[in-house]
């Protein structure tokens, strides 16, 4: 297994892999440094013949790109927060718990996967707006508590978990708020991280529904706000294809999730890998 | 690490609730919501105009937001359906049609009557009308667009070629010259090899604006699109055809326009193409190439192929929604009696103003290139009045228009069988309720 | 195995458990469900509802029954958008699959640069739509697009990636698997370190070769796994639309039609919101179908295995 030829072709391979993963990346981190007359051309160059900063700084100074980026990290952080409280506590009865309509309600969340948010926005937009809540951050953090991946991964963690824990401290006369806070919760770790990491990128990434509730830049998230610039549909658009403000756009975008995913990708693996996903 | 992440977290939580969410802090007596499509340079445009507004008039801000067209509306239906609209709301003539189907627009009689400004005789004919549906005014034409021709002024003295054309000959003529092979032999030449051009003479649309050049031979053929009553469709077949035939032959049978094409204006600034088919909107970044890499272009009206003079347009015109706050009514038609006036800057975007005053000012006439777009005003067509307009004409779903486009210009289909699709469907969407 | 249903427990264990557990599973669930059913619930179900009425978002709804759904049986371009949700499914699920799995192997493999490997196979992950459409809509331009000079320097001709009815499609399953392939592949290495190496260890002192390993103790032990992979790939796949919405709209034509692109064109283009409802009741509906036949399938299938 570990010969020689095995060991140099499976390094070959991983240099493969890596660069095709991050070849587009670094295409677009590429694009994103030159100035836009060097993007017009056929010639490729991965290194920029003049490396700019002028993209950034264009984009910088004509759009409030801190305020909307402060937006994002506040309602990712705070959506993030609630959902994993949310979800370990409901995660743990569906696991645990024995009580009327328990399959039942599992199954019909499960199957809010299945409608696409194009149809439940409108309802929803209207409700909001009764209660006069558009266009700031409640708008956009409570939705996110009524994600269900979350509560999915929670509870098939909590499904793993052995009973002789729960049971000992049953004996002792522990509640089952304490039995879940202090046995349970710690043990939970990575799950948690890996439902932290999960809510984080959707709240980060999520589109359309900020689109529909925030109007002002006070409110407005990132992907909102720089798709004013990042021209939709690049090949049938008729504006002013600036291909270098639209990839600093992308990576501006990009760069926080993959910061935090950097930091984290260790819990995240295990915490997916925890979530029982086990064999036999 | 952990004790950073808890630290971090708290001061999240604390900025989230000291920084201020709901409303602005400061708010001005009167803020205006002012939506607009615009994206890229247009967008920069207009927002200096708001700028200089604000900096004026402190007691009425206008809020601009601008997101590409078609997620502006997405956001502008589910907020009317809310009651909240934004107070003026900007769009195209023809989609007018659609919004006053829906009970979303105010007519603007009675602000014109009050007005000193907003006054037909001070617009352009044209536009007022374009703005106009049903025999009520919705819009306030803000400045219209239309095709015209940019050329590369070098490749044309290289070619021999010494007045851009103006009619369907003229055209097929250059656009030969114009279409060099790597041996440097044109189109139509003895030996030329159509498999390794290196120059076309034009380029060939393969999105709605091939829709749009067709529309424009269309009319130059004087043919009609919906019935009087709008209830179905009008299309003459053979006219349709044979226009439809001229623009497909362009890329299949004379080869002096590539196919499948998305770039057009990188392929013309690169030299690809020689001629290009486009918009006044195109001018800033020609400009901007001229000045720093000596780019050497010019512009002409577009050509008349067929009979009569006529070229598609649209433009870009202001309206008021109906469920806005009927307060803020008064200061939005302040903002807008000033932006019309003051719409200067809004030429530099490559737009034709509609307002009188700034298209005959000299600042606007002694504009380079804008002579030729200026001129085609008269004989601007837009696309018909309809309340069905998204289901016809909308260019980011399979509409029967860009159906036929599309498989017109990328697929060679036969133009005469997806002309009578087209009506078909057409007819189909008039006559559901 | 993967626990669809929590172990089966002892007589003690649940009289334990029943002692306690009154009111307490509805306190811990009811947090949750409060959001749910104010936040996801509540608006699906109103959506929903609105299939059976005509609206145009603004103004009143008016009942139609099942007008809507009628309506669906006449209309072309849902039996279009219908067949290329289906084609686009099944190029995108096998690829996640095979190459997730493969991924998952290759980097399972106890050899320095592993995580690197894994790292950036998972980053395109956390892209945004927006971002991961226009990204590849630039690579994959027709005659300045990065992608179509390399396959030119191989003497392949510019292949017009996205402006090309049978192409499109091809471009928009390239750039998903690209940007999604990082999350099978984790679910798949979770699934990989669950199994024991003395399994392997026994095997190979028998003789195995390493495909026999796969074949007899890999793929068997994974397949809780491979299931969840599959599902959750069919899911996505039957509600693509961000890649659809940013890089063709559903062209050329209607070659890249999905439905939920369909829907919302539908919906918010030509105001039709009741039409567009029903069509995601028609989705919902094949896609609770799709999960029970997988789920039933998988559950028999295990009970061959263990018989």
């Amino acid at each position: 297994m570990k010969s020689r030829a095995g060991q140099i072709l499976w390094y070959i391979m991983l240099v493969i892999i890596v660069v095709l993963a991050l070849a587009p990346i670094a295409w677009m981190v590429s694009t994103a440094l030159k100035p836009e007359s060097e993007i017009a051309t056929i010639e490729i160059h991965w290194i920029p013949r003049t490396i700019t900063l002028e993209n950034f700084q264009a984009v910088f100074e004509k759009f409030p790109i801190l305020r909307w980026m402060l937006n994002s990290v506040v309602v990712a952080v705070l959506a993030t927060l609630l959902t994993v409280f949310l979800d370990s506590l409901a995660g743990y009865a569906l696991a645990r718990m024995e009580f009327w309509g328990r399959n039942l309600i599992f199954a019909v969340i499960l199957s809010m996967l299945f409608i696409p948010l194009q149809i439940t926005v409108v309802p929803l937009f209207l409700a909001f707006s009764k209660l006069g809540l558009t266009d700031n951050y409640l708008a956009l953090i409570l939705p996110i508590g009524a994600n269900v991946t979350g509560v999915f991964l929670m509870r098939q963690f909590f499904l793993g978990i052995p009973y002789e824990l729960e049971d000992a401290a049953r004996v002792d006369g522990a509640s089952a708020v304490r039995i879940w806070w202090a046995i349970i919760l710690p043990l939970a770790r990575p799950a948690l991280s890996a439902v932290a990491i999960i809510t984080f990128l959707s709240a980060w990434n999520s589109f359309f529904w900020p689109l529909i509730v925030t109007q002002s830049d006070a409110a407005r998230t990132l992907p909102v706000g720089i798709a004013q610039f990042m021209t939709l549909r690049p090949g049938l658009s008729m504006s002013v294809q600036l291909y270098g403000q639209s990839m600093a756009g992308a990576v501006i975008a990009a760069l926080p999730p993959i910061i935090v995913f950097l930091l984290l990708q260790r819990q995240f693996i295990q915490g997916i890998s925890l979530t029982g996903i086990k064999g036999a | 690490m952990k004790q950073l992440l808890r630290y971090a977290v708290l001061c999240i939580v604390l900025l989230a609730l000291v920084v201020p969410s709901f409303a602005t802090t400061a708010r001005e007596k009167v803020t205006l919501e002012f939506w607009g499509g615009w994206t890229g340079p247009d967008a920069d445009t207009m927002k200096g105009i708001v700028k200089q507004w604000n900096d004026k008039n402190p007691d009425i801000q206008v809020n601009l937001t601008t997101q590409a067209w078609s997620p502006l509306f997405d956001a502008f239906l589910v907020a009317a359906g809310a009651n909240k609209s934004p107070d003026i709301l900007a769009m195209h003539p023809p989609e007018i049609p659609q919004f006053v189907g829906l009970g979303l627009l105010t007519p603007l009689d009675d602000v014109i009557a009050k007005s000193t400004v907003i006054k037909p005789d001070n617009y352009l004919d044209t536009a007022w009308k374009f703005s106009s549906y049903d025999g009520k005014q919705y819009g306030i034409p803000l400045d219209m667009h239309m095709h015209g021709l940019f050329y590369n002024v070098d490749l044309f003295k290289a070619a021999g070629i010494k007045d851009p054309p103006k009619t369907g000959k003229e055209l097929l003529e250059d656009a030969r010259l114009l279409t060099l092979d790597k041996n440097g032999k044109h189109a139509g030449e003895q030996g030329f090899d159509p498999k390794n051009i290196v120059q076309y003479g034009i380029n060939m649309y393969t999105n709605h604006h091939a829709f749009y050049e067709w529309y424009s031979l269309y009319n130059q053929e004087g043919g009609k699109f919906l019935s009087e009553d709008g209830k179905s469709c009008a299309i003459d077949v053979d006219k349709a055809t044979a226009a439809w035939q001229f623009l497909q032959d362009l890329v299949y049978k004379e080869n002096v326009a590539p196919q499948g094409q998305t770039d057009y204006p990188r392929d013309f600034l690169s030299k690809r193409t020689a001629m290009l088919v486009d918009g006044p909107w195109r001018m800033p970044q020609l400009e901007d190439s001229q000045a720093k890499d000596g780019f050497n272009w010019a512009d002409a009206p577009f050509p008349v192929i067929f009979d009569k003079p006529a070229v598609w347009g649209s433009g870009h015109t202001l309206t008021l929604p109906s469920k806005a706050d009927p307060a803020k009514q008064g200061a939005a038609v302040q903002f807008l009696e000033w932006l019309a006036a003051n719409s200067t800057a809004w030429a530099k975007s490559g737009n034709l103003p509609a307002f009188k005053a700034v298209m005959e000012s000299k600042d606007f006439q002694s504009m380079t290139g804008r002579q030729a777009f200026i001129s085609q005003m008269p004989v601007e067509v837009t696309l018909p009045n309809t309340v069905k307009y998204n289901q016809i004409f909308a260019t980011n779903a399979p509409t029967p228009i860009m159906v036929m486009a599309q498989n017109i210009i990328l697929k060679q289909a036969d133009p005469r069988a997806e002309v009578k699709t087209a009506c078909d469907t057409i007819n189909s969407i008039l006559a559901t309720p | 195995m993967l626990r669809i249903l929590p172990r089966p427990r002892t007589v003690a264990q649940t009289a334990a458990a029943e002692r306690h557990f009154r009111w307490t599973p509805y306190l811990f669930l009811l947090p949750y469900l409060l959001f749910f059913v104010t936040f996801r619930l509540g608006p699906a179900v109103a959506g929903l509802g609105v299939s059976f009425t005509n609206w145009a978002v603004v103004g009143q709804p008016q009942w139609v029954g099942l007008a809507n759904y009628e309506a669906m049986f006449r209309d072309p371009r849902l039996l279009t958008a219908l067949r290329n949700t289906l084609f686009f499914t099944a190029l995108t699920v096998p690829l996640l699959v095979v190459l997730g799995l493969a991924l998952a192997i290759f980097l399972n493999q106890p050899r320095r640069g592993r995580t690197l490997g894994r790292v950036a196979v998972f980053t395109p992950y956390v892209m945004m739509s927006t971002a991961v459409g226009v990204v590849w809509t630039w690579l994959l331009e027709k005659d300045y697009g990065l992608i179509n000079v390399y396959l030119g320097k191989l003497g392949i001709p510019n292949v017009p990636w996205l402006t090309d009815e049978r192409a499109a499609m091809y471009a928009i399953v390239l750039a998903t698997v690209w940007w999604t392939v990082g999350y099978g592949m984790v679910l798949f290495l979770a699934g990989l370190q669950d199994i024991p190496e003395e399994l392997y260890e026994a095997a190979r002192i028998d003789g195995a070769s390493s495909w026999g390993l796969f074949r007899y103790i890999t793929l068997p032990l994974l397949a809780p796994t491979t299931f969840l992979v599959i599902l959750l790939a069919i899911i996505n796949s039957f509600q693509v639309f961000d890649q659809v919405y940013v890089m063709t709209s559903g062209g050329p034509g209607s070659a890249t039609l999905t439905l939920v692109q369909y829907i919302y064109v539908t919906a918010f283009q030509f105001f039709k919101m009741g039409y567009g409802a029903a069509i995601a009741g028609l989705l919902f509906a094949l896609l609770i179908i799709f999960a029970l036949v997988q789920t039933r399938a998988y559950r028999r299938g295990l009970k061959g295995a263990s018989a």
